[in-house]
């Protein structure tokens, strides 16, 4: 008996991380020279600090919608702000004229398809992907 | 700047002015070309391909709005302004005026490398302010690598931290950013060349920028004179700063060739004067030294001055702080001061409460009134006219005074961002003005003042 208590406990605490935990995929094009990226890459490139990855490609950053999960829990663990933080933080950017933030997709399907067409692309899912056309660079886990 | 004065006559008064006309014209004239190459380029260019999809960004509109109103409360007959270019009484219905003001943007990207912008900013500014000003910045942009930016046109002063984003009010805490610190600066745009290098210095982002152009301003005059125009040419600084995990440091310096016109107050009071001159050499030195302090600071020419800043940010959740100093000198009253403010927020969720604290300190002291003038006088003019003078000394004596800023204040708010794109954010201002300070208020005199400022803004991006 305390055994099947035991592992009816031990299944619930893994559900529940399982649900907690909602990992972020950083994904390129397949034909991209680019492997892995470091979680400070990712964060220089979407806010801005740099247009190109490390070997000097040009990257091309692509969003997903503001009001989303995904979009939420991708800025939260990339760089702790809320969505009315980089609200904040892109005003001054663009209304400088010092750079544009990502462009907006509509959804994760569209992301899917525009990162495997396009060799510069750069984005992120929040599920793992299936599709041949892209490769995942990083893997953010977000907090509990 | 010198609110008092009044502006024309700038060929007579201005020795640069038909320089800086010509150097302006050229500066517009190559970004023009420069548009104008663009724009031939992309006509014959093919549609981008599958492979550069996003690359090519269709031209993207944005903008930014703050609708606002305040409550003031002055123990002088001033009126508070936000800005020296707004009018002497700028707020208009429900004191609406003074805060609210909306921005457009158009940007378009041809390729990685280059890109056009424009935006333009609606607001209260003063009556004869001309149309073209609304233009904050049109500017063609080249990246030749990625670290290495060019622009070209209309682009920013960017002396200061805020320099370039004043008006952009959902992009910082308080209601308006210090008053003691930007109020002063009327320059919003300079039309020129700017070059910015970033490099990376370990966990660092370097960020250095050089710009060189020519700013123009309208500032307010009394009712019946023409407004002040403020030209600041040969505009030239450097740019510095660091970025790394929430923190900014940024130093900049910055010199320009600064002159206002003349108004037609600023020119009966220059002429009223001129028996000092022509008797200069019959009169006590020091009569001749105060007759000739007034008359170049009625309508100072060319002076050159110069800007140093400093400026630190920290944000990191919770916490957002900001403080910056700038000393400006030159041979112009009021702009000569030192400046500074502190700020420190608390996030909590949605909700940021925030404090500020400022000061302006005048670096230049108060004229005093001419004293033996009439003493000096009255053996080579006769005692009315020797009177007369002494007058016409005193009145423009004070009147140079009232241009002066010294003052501090506090500041208590709170910013609710209540959607990601709109905030709401209620502000208490304590002004205290110290007498010869009020250079920052519309219709300032000599006198001190104490003022409580209530303000409520909605601040929004689209």
């Amino acid at each position: 008996m305390p055994s099947l208590t035991n592992t009816l406990i031990a299944g619930l605490l893994t559900l529940g991380s399982a649900c907690a935990r909602a990992d972020i995929y950083v994904i390129v094009n397949k034909s991209s020279p680019v492997h892995s990226l470091k979680q400070q890459e990712v964060q220089d490139l979407y806010m801005g600090h740099t247009h190109s990855f490390s070997n000097g490609d040009y990257a091309l950053c692509f969003d997903l919608p503001r009001d989303g999960v995904a979009y939420a829990a991708f800025y939260r663990t990339l760089t702790g702000m809320s969505a009315a933080q980089l609200g904040s933080y892109w005003a001054r950017l663009m209304f400088t004229g010092q750079t544009l933030p990502p462009q907006h997709l509509p959804s994760e399907d569209e992301m899917l398809a525009v990162v495997g067409r396009n060799p510069s692309a750069i984005g992120y899912l929040s599920r793992q992907p299936t599709d041949q056309n892209v490769r995942v660079v990083l893997v953010l886990k977000t907090p509990d | 700047m010198s609110k008092k004065r009044g502006g024309r006559n700038l060929s007579n008064a201005d020795p640069f002015a038909a320089q800086a006309a010509t150097q302006h014209r050229g500066l517009v004239g190559i970004g023009l070309i420069s548009l104008l190459g663009i724009a031939a380029s992309l006509w014959g260019s093919p549609a981008p391909a599958a492979e550069n999809e996003g690359a090519v960004r269709a031209v993207q509109f944005n903008g930014f709005g703050t609708v606002g109103s305040l409550a003031s409360e002055i123990t002088q007959p001033w009126h508070f302004r936000r800005d020296s270019d707004q009018p002497n009484d700028a707020g208009g219905y429900a004191n609406m005026l003074i805060d609210s003001r909306i921005g457009l943007q158009a940007n378009y990207m041809p390729s990685p490398q280059w890109e056009l912008l424009g935006q333009v900013v609606a607001k209260q500014r003063e009556q004869d302010t001309p149309v073209s000003d609304m233009l904050q910045w049109a500017f063609v942009s080249y990246e030749p690598a990625a670290d290495l930016k060019i622009r070209l046109g209309r682009t920013s002063p960017d002396v200061f931290l805020l320099a370039d984003y004043r008006d952009v009010g959902f992009a910082y805490p308080w209601v308006r950013p210090s008053v003691e610190f930007y109020g002063w600066f009327p320059m919003h745009s300079i039309d020129g060349i700017d070059l910015t290098k970033i490099w990376a210095g370990g966990a660092a982002t370097w960020r250095a920028k050089a710009l060189y152009g020519y700013a123009g301003s309208t500032l307010p005059s009394p009712p019946g004179d023409d407004p002040i125009k403020l030209r600041a040419q040969d505009f030239t600084g450097v740019t510095v700063s660091r970025e790394s995990n929430g923190f900014t440091a940024k130093l900049s310096y910055a010199i320009s060739r600064v002159s206002v016109s003349r108004s037609a107050q600023a020119n009966q009071a220059i002429q009223a004067l001129s028996p000092i001159e022509m008797l200069a050499p019959q009169l006590p030195a020091q009569v001749v030294a105060e007759e000739r302090q007034l008359v170049q600071q009625e309508a100072p020419t060319g002076a050159w001055s110069r800007y140093f800043g400093l400026a630190l940010a920290y944000d990191h959740n919770p916490w957002t702080a900001q403080a910056e100093a700038s000393y400006v000198s030159g041979d112009i009253f009021p702009e000569h001061a030192i400046r500074s403010y502190a700020s420190l927020g608390y996030r909590i969720r949605s909700f940021t409460p925030f404090v500020m604290a400022s000061r302006v300190w005048p670096r230049s002291r108060p004229l005093s009134a001419p004293t033996d003038w009439a003493a000096a006088l009255t053996p080579l003019i006769g005692a009315p006219d020797a009177q007369a003078l002494q007058q016409v000394g005193t009145l423009s004596a004070i009147d140079i005074n009232a241009t002066l800023q010294n003052q501090r204040s506090v500041a208590l708010g709170l910013r609710w961002d209540f959607s990601a794109r709109t905030a709401l954010k209620l502000q208490w201002d304590y002004y205290h003005v110290y007498a010869n300070g009020a250079g920052l208020w519309g219709d300032g005199t000599t006198a001190a003042a104490y003022a409580n400022i209530f303000s409520a803004t909605i601040d929004f991006v689209f």
